[in-house]
């Protein structure tokens, strides 16, 4: 029998009152897709054919709680037919031929399982992936610029799946290291503090501290905390391999001065940094920082004194630390610079040459060719581009247009003379696989669109476009 | 409303930064500017009078500037008709806009279809009213892109028409990446030959396409010009005739392929009567191309110094080729253009043994230059100095020397086989001469070599400063301001360079000049050695005069400084017990404080030195040098010593006893250091007692040495000297960067030793015995300033002045003779991508070495 409804009235209330003062259901980041796709990590395990890739989305209109980290597992995708292109299971390997012109594989179902994804905070930036990691997991290791400034650390099973949070769940938001904690309104004194987490490297197995990660940030830490005083920019360095990772306040953070740092390279004795404009005309110049590792002290050897962009984005190092490239932004430029001395205090770098690069570079990822020179691959956010340089020539080998909307990161799938670059598109939601033959006798370097993995996310962002009705 | 503090410092931080970023495209629509070139387009004017004559301008002189983000061309309009107007863009159709013509996309270099010949000018120099063998172009252009296997061919004569282009006109290349452009105009006007460079990934090969040109000298010419491009499948007999409005287009034709190398850069040279003409159209006229090689991996026989090695041949397209790249050709007219020794070659087409050069990047000619003066004096004529296509000239490759300054520079090399008198040019393919051997005196009893071309002294690399040559031009007879240094305002041939190096605010000169007869920087100093006097600093601040002599007209210290060798002026201190820099605040005690296990003092203490001061402390502290303890503060321990009468507060120290080879520790007499509590460190100074106990300080270049007055016996002064062994220990070397002025016949060498009364010390200086307020006060100093006699001619902008913030990257630059309504002059034309716009001066209105506004105009 049912209630009265003058008795019904009250439950009503009494379930409505509940159900304002409920949270909004959880929001995640979709896991069949990108989103604002950012940092980038590439691992090939024995036995696969084409190999984990990891993208990192940065949701960054905050559409949804968080960002997340994906790992797809190349070979597990499927594309399905289109117009003149059969359905397809799996990224076939790299193995671009000139005469292949076939249009590019739409790889839009990821095929993510339980365990490839883990939520991470909103607004991620670069991301690199250590192969040791701690107890035979692999780590990835993700800096993002929200909320709580943090480094999220990821492990992984050794055959790069089976993501989970350091040290456990699938939120790592709640698991994340601020490196900013100093930052706090209440009760932190403002420094130091690496607000706004940006770039990261990772010392090499021969260097001074094998496994020790190096941070940059963006925005400089005043002090006290939201008083626009005292500005100061730092580098943070921890052991990513320990157990449980911690950032030691304050003995983990080194200060180099104005202007925020972009991407970093740890060398054997050196980290090297790649740095934002400067904060005032004639404060020295932050195109590039080198920090000592051992006495922790900042060199500036006033690069902009050669050759004067405005700010360097993305930079790539040699192995032996003899030369660097740097992206110069404000004529966007991509700067070659010989080092004498790396392994010094003071290495002495000069700008050997200065190569005009497509509108907006952003990253660059070096691929070293025994026998031959180097070849540099460098996103190009305005003009949606991959350019391509090649230093037996001296100057861009190719350009490849029509990447997508914002291309962001790169990462490369080398594989002797023929490569694979993955690269994010920040503004389109997908990640553009391009294969390369990286030249040789007779053979031009030459690249082309071979896939694009996920959707476009245009039709979420222009919910009022009627094309899009039905597409989600 | 009252703004926060905090809200403000953010506005302030906000706006600071923006400061430094670049503009945003200007209102020309310059965006990702990087090179410009000039095109002339001569026309006959069939004047209804007289019959016509040729108009060098007749169909626009106009500045085109690349745009590597937009993908175009953009045109500066140079001929200015109504001087209450100034230059500007050539219009759109839309005039509110300026025109922009289409493009491979990332343009990156132009090229004009170029050849030598006579012009108009109005100079009195040239009373016959024409200059010959200066620069002219055809009505077409080509445009290479970056990256890219096109090449863009564009209409370029200044009529609404010719702009744009053409149809048909994107030239596609199979052969991979176009890595070098360069054309040449015939004589008649009626072709062009296009020459490219192409790299397959591992050879580079030259081709060569040939153009059908309007002839718009003919009388029989009238517009519209051609718009599109016809290609032909066979060139080998004469063309078919077309209509007007398209222009034939040849077949490539592979000239020359050059295995395991890349073309850095073509340059055309002026056709010589003697140059065959090419097996295209029944024989079109050939000429002989400059062709910059680049081997992308180190010699074996030194791979320490060069990371890549590169030749410059100068061919002959009409000939056969040369197939092999390691140098064994059968081609007659092969040459391998060598910069470093041996020069002493046996004629062509090979030098035996030389050995590996760096490559070059740019190649450039110049137009003929003639002896012109500007004091009346210019002999009737004029005589020619150099004709055109004289000299190569090449920019080095800076990334092929691991950061070494030996891969930067402009150099030249000889490209014509005959001189001027008509004789054989036994340096043809080598390494130019410079004038330094020139002692030209003028009325005024002033040494000036700008009319002069050397035959002795190889010419040294031309170096502006440190960074990048980003832009080459070079014009003849050009006014620079007058005076300048012992040049009379009038230089036969002036070459301009732009280069990257700059100043943190922006003010350093990035616009410099050299000489390109005489394959010298112009130097704007009046010459070396001690400008300021010489002055006696006590502690305190108490100065003194010191007396040399002779009522004062003898210089107390005498210094000779090497014109060209030593790199700076600056303030050179000689100081009496000084403290040695790099010595100065070092954290580190002996071991246990130097107590032996037993308990005492050790016999000798070993004070650790840091990597940072190693390389001081191997080569500059000497026995009987000074070291102080001091505490973590840096000030110096003091002990309270009793004394007959008192006591009183001093600072301990020990005396040096040695230093060990690597300079990590310094040895001295022991000292209890309990006497000093908190002694966490030292500093080390030169001792009275030392063999050389004066440190030598610039205050540029820091610790230059040590060195020793004349002995208290009246004896003669001792020479310091630098090079010597403390800069050498320290790794500082002084490389010859210019050359003074010798006599006739002098070999200057390249550092080192006294030769022919040329100064080849960089600095050597000798002191008397000093003042006894100098002997007897620790730190005193003798401080005088030296002019190293250098001082090169440039152009400095003034951003303030001129209120535009973004000109401290120039990139591309070119020069041409203008006449329009203001005259006759030499206009620079240098694009700037720190800012997305160009800006253009006449030389002769600018002001050496100051900075300079109001003779520079912008181009947003």
């Amino acid at each position: 029998m049912r209630a009265p409804l003058k008795h019904r009235a009250p439950l009503l209330c009494c379930l409505l009152a509940l159900s304002c003062a409920q949270y909004p259901p959880p929001n995640p980041s979709p896991a069949d897709r990108f989103y604002f796709p950012t940092g980038l990590a590439f691992f090939l395990p024995p036995g696969s054919t084409s190999g984990i890739l990891y993208v990192a989305s940065s949701n960054y209109d905050r559409r949804y709680d968080q960002g997340n980290l994906i790992a797809v597992n190349l070979d597990r995708m499927q594309a399905p037919a289109l117009p003149g292109v059969p359905p397809l299971a799996g990224l076939p390997p790299p193995g671009f031929t000139v005469a292949d012109t076939a249009p590019a594989f739409q790889f839009t179902d990821l095929a993510t399982a339980t365990g490839d994804v883990v939520q991470i905070q909103s607004f991620a930036a670069e991301m690199l992936r250590d192969p040791v990691g701690y107890g035979g997991r692999p780590r990835l290791w993700v800096a993002t610029r929200a909320e709580g400034d943090l480094l999220e650390p990821v492990s992984t099973d050794p055959g790069g799946e089976g993501l989970v949070c350091v040290p456990a769940g699938n939120n790592c938001v709640f698991s994340g290291l601020s490196v900013a904690v100093e930052q706090e309104p209440q009760g932190g004194t403002g420094q130091p503090a690496a607000p706004q987490p940006y770039g990261l490297g990772l010392s090499k197995e021969d260097s001074m501290v094998p496994g020790e990660l190096w941070v940059t940030h963006i925005r400089p830490a005043d002090s006290p905390p939201t008083s626009g005083l005292d500005l100061e920019n730092y580098v943070v360095h921890l052991n990513a391999r320990s157990p449980i990772p911690f950032v030691n306040v304050p003995n983990a953070f080194v200060p180099i001065g104005l202007g925020p740092g972009n991407s970093i390279s740890v060398g054997r004795t050196n980290v090297w940094v790649s740095g934002r404009a400067s904060l005032t005309q004639t404060s020295l110049d932050v195109l590039l920082r080198i920090v000592d590792r051992d006495n922790l002290q900042t060199y500036f050897p006033q690069l902009a004194l050669q050759y004067a962009t405005s700010q360097a984005r993305g930079l790539a190092v040699r192995a032996d630390e003899s030369r660097i490239y740097l992206v110069g932004l404000f004529p966007d430029t991509l700067l070659v610079v010989d080092v004498k001395d790396p392994y010094s205090q003071y290495p002495t770098v000069t700008v050997v040459r200065a190569v005009p690069l497509p509108g907006g570079p952003n990253a660059v990822r070096l691929v070293e060719r025994p026998g031959a020179g180097d070849v540099l691959a460098i996103t190009c956010q305005n003009d949606g581009s991959l350019a391509i340089y090649d230093d037996d020539i001296g100057q861009l080998a190719t350009i490849i247009t029509g990447v997508g909307i914002a291309p962001y990161d790169v990462v490369v799938d080398q594989r002797g003379d023929a490569a694979r670059f993955f690269v994010s598109n920040f503004d389109d939601g997908r990640v553009t696989v391009i294969d390369a033959l990286l030249g040789g006798p007779g053979q031009p370097l030459l690249a082309r669109i071979v896939a694009y993995l996920g959707q476009q996310q245009g039709c979420i962002l222009a919910t009022n476009d009627s094309t899009c009705v039905g597409s989600q | 409303m009252k703004l926060s503090r905090n809200v403000l410092l953010l506005a302030l931080l906000a706006v600071a930064v923006g400061c430094t970023q670049a503009a945003l495209p200007g209102a020309g629509g310059l965006n990702g500017v990087n090179t410009v070139a000039v095109v002339r387009v001569a026309g006959w004017d069939g004047g209804p009078t007289d019959g016509g004559r040729l108009v060098d301008a007749l169909y626009g002189q106009t500045a085109f500037i690349s745009s590597t983000n937009t993908n175009d061309l953009k045109g500066l309009d140079l001929i200015v008709t109504d001087t209450s107007q100034g230059r500007a863009y050539v219009p759109a159709p839309n005039p509110l806009q300026p025109l922009s013509i289409p493009t491979v996309d990332h343009p990156v270099e132009i090229a004009t279809s170029l050849r030598y010949g006579r012009i108009t000018t109005q100079q009195s120099y040239f009373p016959l009213g024409y200059m010959d063998g200066q620069v002219l172009t055809g009505m077409l252009l080509f445009v290479r892109g970056a990256a890219s296997p096109n090449i863009s061919v564009v209409g370029a004569a200044d009529v609404p028409e010719s702009l744009r282009q053409l149809t048909n006109g994107l030239l596609v290349q199979s052969a991979g990446v176009v890595t070098a452009i360069s054309a040449r105009l015939t004589s008649d006007e009626r072709n062009v030959v296009l020459y490219y460079a192409t790299f397959d990934g591992q050879d580079g090969t030259v081709w060569e396409r040939v153009l059908q040109h309007p002839p718009t000298i003919d009388p029989s010419f009238t517009p519209p010009f051609p718009t599109s491009l016809t290609s032909l499948l066979d060139c080998s007999g004469t063309p078919p005739t077309l209509p007007s409005t398209t222009l034939y287009l040849c077949p490539a034709r592979a000239v020359r392929t050059y295995q395991n190398a890349s073309v850095s850069a073509l340059q055309v040279l002026p056709t010589l009567a003697t140059d065959p003409p090419l097996p295209v159209l029944g024989g079109v006229e050939g000429g002989r191309l400059g062709v910059a090689l680049r081997v992308p991996f180190p010699p074996a026989s030194d791979p320490t110094s060069l990371s890549a090695s590169g030749e410059v041949r100068i061919i002959n397209p009409a000939l056969r080729a040369d197939q092999d790249a390691d140098g064994t050709s059968s081609d007659p007219f092969f040459r391998i253009a060598r910069f470093f020794a041996p020069f002493d070659h046996p004629e062509p087409p090979l030098i035996a043994d030389a050995p590996p050069q760096p490559p070059i990047r740019h190649l450039m000619t110049h137009p003929r230059a003639y002896s012109v003066v500007p004091d009346g004096g210019t002999p009737l004529g004029p005589p020619v100095l150099a004709y055109e296509g004289a000299r190569l000239f090449g920019v080095l490759d800076e990334s092929s020397c691991y950061g070494s300054v030996n891969c930067s520079g402009v150099l030249a090399v000889d490209a014509l086989p005959f001189l001027v008198d008509g004789g054989v040019n036994s340096n043809y393919g080598l390494l130019a001469f410079d004038n330094s051997d020139c002692q030209e005196v003028s009325p005024q009893g002033q040494v000036y070599c700008a009319n002069i071309v050397g035959s002795t002294n190889r010419m040294l690399p031309l170096r502006f400063g440190s960074g990048i040559i980003q832009g080459l031009a070079m014009e003849s007879s050009a006014f620079l301001p007058s005076p300048t240094s012992f040049n009379f305002g009038l230089i036969p041939l002036l070459g301009m360079a732009t280069v990257s190096a700059e100043s943190l605010d922006h003010t350093q000169a990035q616009i410099y000049f050299f000489d390109a007869v005489g394959l010298r920087l112009l130097n704007e100093n009046f010459g070396p050695g001690v400008t300021n006097g010489v002055t006696l600093v006590l502690p305190g601040g108490t100065q003194l005069i010191p007396d040399g002599g002779a009522y004062g007209t003898i210089p107390f210290i005498t210094a000779n400084v090497g014109v060209g060798l030593y790199p700076r002026s600056e303030s050179i201190s000689i100081i009496n017990e000084g403290e040695i820099p790099g010595l100065i605040g070092i954290r580190g005690i002996p071991y246990d404080a130097g107590i032996s296990p037993d308990g005492g003092l050790q016999d000798v203490f070993a004070w650790p030195v840091p990597d940072a001061g190693s390389a001081v402390a191997a080569n500059a502290v000497q026995v009987n040098d000074l070291l102080y303890p001091i505490n973590l503060s840096g000030s110096l321990c003091s002990i309270t010593v009793t004394l007959p009468g008192g006591s009183a507060l001093i600072n301990p120290n020990v005396v040096v006893v040695g230093v060990d080879d690597g300079g990590t520790s310094i040895f001295t007499t022991p000292l209890d250091l309990s006497l000093c509590p908190g002694a966490s460190g030292y500093l080390v100074l030169a001792g009275p007692y030392s063999a050389q106990p004066y440190l030598v300080v610039g205050s540029v270049s820091g610790l230059l040495g040590r060195m020793q007055s004349a002995p208290s016996d009246g004896g003669p002064s001792p020479v310091f000297q630098v090079p010597n062994s403390i800069s050498e220990g320290l790794g500082v070397t002084y490389p010859r960067f210019f050359d003074p002025n010798v006599d006739a016949g002098v070999v200057i060498p390249p550092d080192g030793g006294l030769i022919a009364g040329v100064a080849s010390l960089p600095l050597t200086l000798q002191i008397p015995l000093p003042d006894p307020n100098f002997l007897s006060n620790i730190q005193a100093y003798y401080a005088f300033v030296i002019s190293n006699g250098f001082l090169a001619a440039a152009l400095p902008i003034d951003p303030v002045g001129l209120g535009s913030a973004g000109l401290y990257l120039p990139g591309g630059a070119s020069m041409a003779r203008i006449i329009d309504v203001n005259g006759e002059f030499i206009l620079a034309i240098v694009a700037y991508p720190s800012s997305n716009t160009v800006i253009d001066f006449a030389p002769s209105n600018i002001v050496l070495n100051y900075p300079n506004a109001g003779a520079i105009t912008v181009h947003f």
